[in-house]
């Protein structure tokens, strides 16, 4: 496991590194992907390779002292946004709930609904329009924090921030009292 | 009431996609091949676009050696140029590919310490010597300069070097000042040189200018090309020894 900081890796980077810059893949490879799935289904794969690729690019004119998290993802989202085609025809993110390893027996039952519970709420996130599907994929899928979702979406931070809690009640509002995690 | 909060995050945790594997080698590729660099590094990087091996010697010319890398080079990859007198020394501050690794040496423009992205960054299928006798590999570099790529593998005893060189690259270009001892030698089935003795490296820009980046090389090199690759062994002192390491090439 590579312990660099983003900020020793995108240095080394710019510098020609191309391991610095593949570490740097590596790490955000998982939720980069995640966040893109969320945004345009199965255009995701070809977004994400587009916004590495950019971002290599762009190293050059990304400030040093600039957090590298929110940078890269601000790139995933908008190819993720361009490369979104009928997605409202669609409606679905081509994405799975993990099976679990076999669970023992005295505890499938409770395994099974967990999966089941996971799965609820992916369809729900699936059928949320665009623009609250963009700001949980982001805010969840990724992780980021609100502020950094905001910049992500390149939207003031109240919007994401008030467009994250009406998603989040159009999520309730599906699921009932389902959700017992 | 409900913690969606926690649970879109163990969602997260929980999510399979049908994405392939080898994203980062797709990325590093296209990442690798020109058209991905910003301009201003492009503009860089076509100074060099035709990027030329130098090879010199600060030794005796040898008429024979002369025309027999004509012979068996001069097949559109490479093109032989000569002239007398001497390379200046090394001052620049970029390391041609290839070099010996030395403290006062930055390293190349481009390092990739994996083999599998330096798969990934080149164009050609880079060789590997399968024979116990030529130990671990302990370093790669690759320099995407040289268009379609160059890899260098850095094993205990000596330097293996291939090189991309397709008729479009332009010349590789092998400039003998005064010359030096060079041998024919047969390298599996296909010709190759010999040359020992101390050289030099270098690169000739576009403009024909040679680059005074070079770093001087004590060893012995064996020389040859194969397909649309050209090798080059570095550091062993024994010919046989070369031959050996290239004939377990894979």
């Amino acid at each position: 496991m590579n312990r660099s900081t983003d900020a020793e890796l995108v240095t080394a980077a710019r510098k020609g590194d191309l391991d610095a810059f593949t570490t740097l893949v590596g790490r955000y490879r998982e939720p980069a992907l995640r966040v893109a799935y969320g945004i345009a289904g199965g255009e995701a794969e070809d977004a994400v390779q587009n916004a590495f690729v950019k971002a290599y690019r762009g190293l050059e004119g990304f400030r040093a002292d600039a957090a590298f998290r929110p940078w890269l993802f601000t790139i995933v989202a908008n190819e993720a946004r361009n490369s979104r085609r009928s997605w409202s025809r669609r409606n679905r993110l081509d994405l799975q709930v993990r099976r679990e390893p076999q669970p023992a027996a005295d505890a499938a039952d409770q395994v099974a609904a967990v999966h089941e519970q996971r799965q609820r709420i992916l369809d729900e996130v699936a059928r949320l329009p665009d623009r609250y599907r963009e700001v949980v994929a982001l805010r969840y899928f990724a992780g980021l924090s609100e502020i950094e979702t905001a910049d992500a979406l390149s939207c003031p931070r109240g919007t994401a921030k008030s467009r994250l809690s009406r998603a989040l009640d159009m999520l309730r509002a599906a699921l009932g009292e389902e959700v017992t995690l | 009431m409900i913690d969606l909060d926690a649970a879109l995050f163990d969602l997260a945790e929980h999510l399979d996609h049908p994405a392939a594997e080898d994203l980062a080698d797709v990325v590093l590729a296209r990442v690798a091949r020109g058209g991905t660099r910003s301009p201003r590094r492009m503009r860089a990087l076509l100074a060099v676009a035709a990027a030329v091996v130098v090879l010199t010697a600060a030794l005796l010319a040898i008429g024979p050696a002369r025309h027999a890398i004509a012979e068996w080079l001069g097949i559109g990859a490479v093109e032989v140029r000569h002239s007398e007198g001497t390379v200046p020394p090394a001052t620049g501050s970029n390391t041609v590919p290839g070099a010996p690794a030395t403290g006062s040496v930055a390293p190349g423009p481009v390092v990739a310490r994996q083999l599998g992205a330096a798969r990934a960054a080149v164009k050609f299928e880079i060789a590997t010597p399968r024979a116990p006798s030529a130990g671990a590999l302990a370093g790669v570099e690759v320099d995407p300069r040289v268009r379609d790529g160059l890899v260098v593998l850095r094993y205990p005893r000596f330097t293996l070097v291939e090189i991309a060189s397709r008729g479009e690259n332009g010349p590789i270009l092998l400039k003998l000042l005064g010359g030096l001892p060079v041998e024919n030698v047969t390298v599996v089935g296909v010709p190759g040189l010999w040359i020992s003795g101390a050289h030099e490296v270098g690169y000739v820009d576009r403009d024909g200018n040679v680059r005074t980046d070079t770093v001087r090389r004590s060893g012995p090199v064996l020389l040859w090309q194969r397909g649309n690759v050209t090798y080059r062994i570095e550091g062993l002192d024994h010919r046989a020894d070369a031959l050996a390491i290239a004939r377990a090439l894979g």
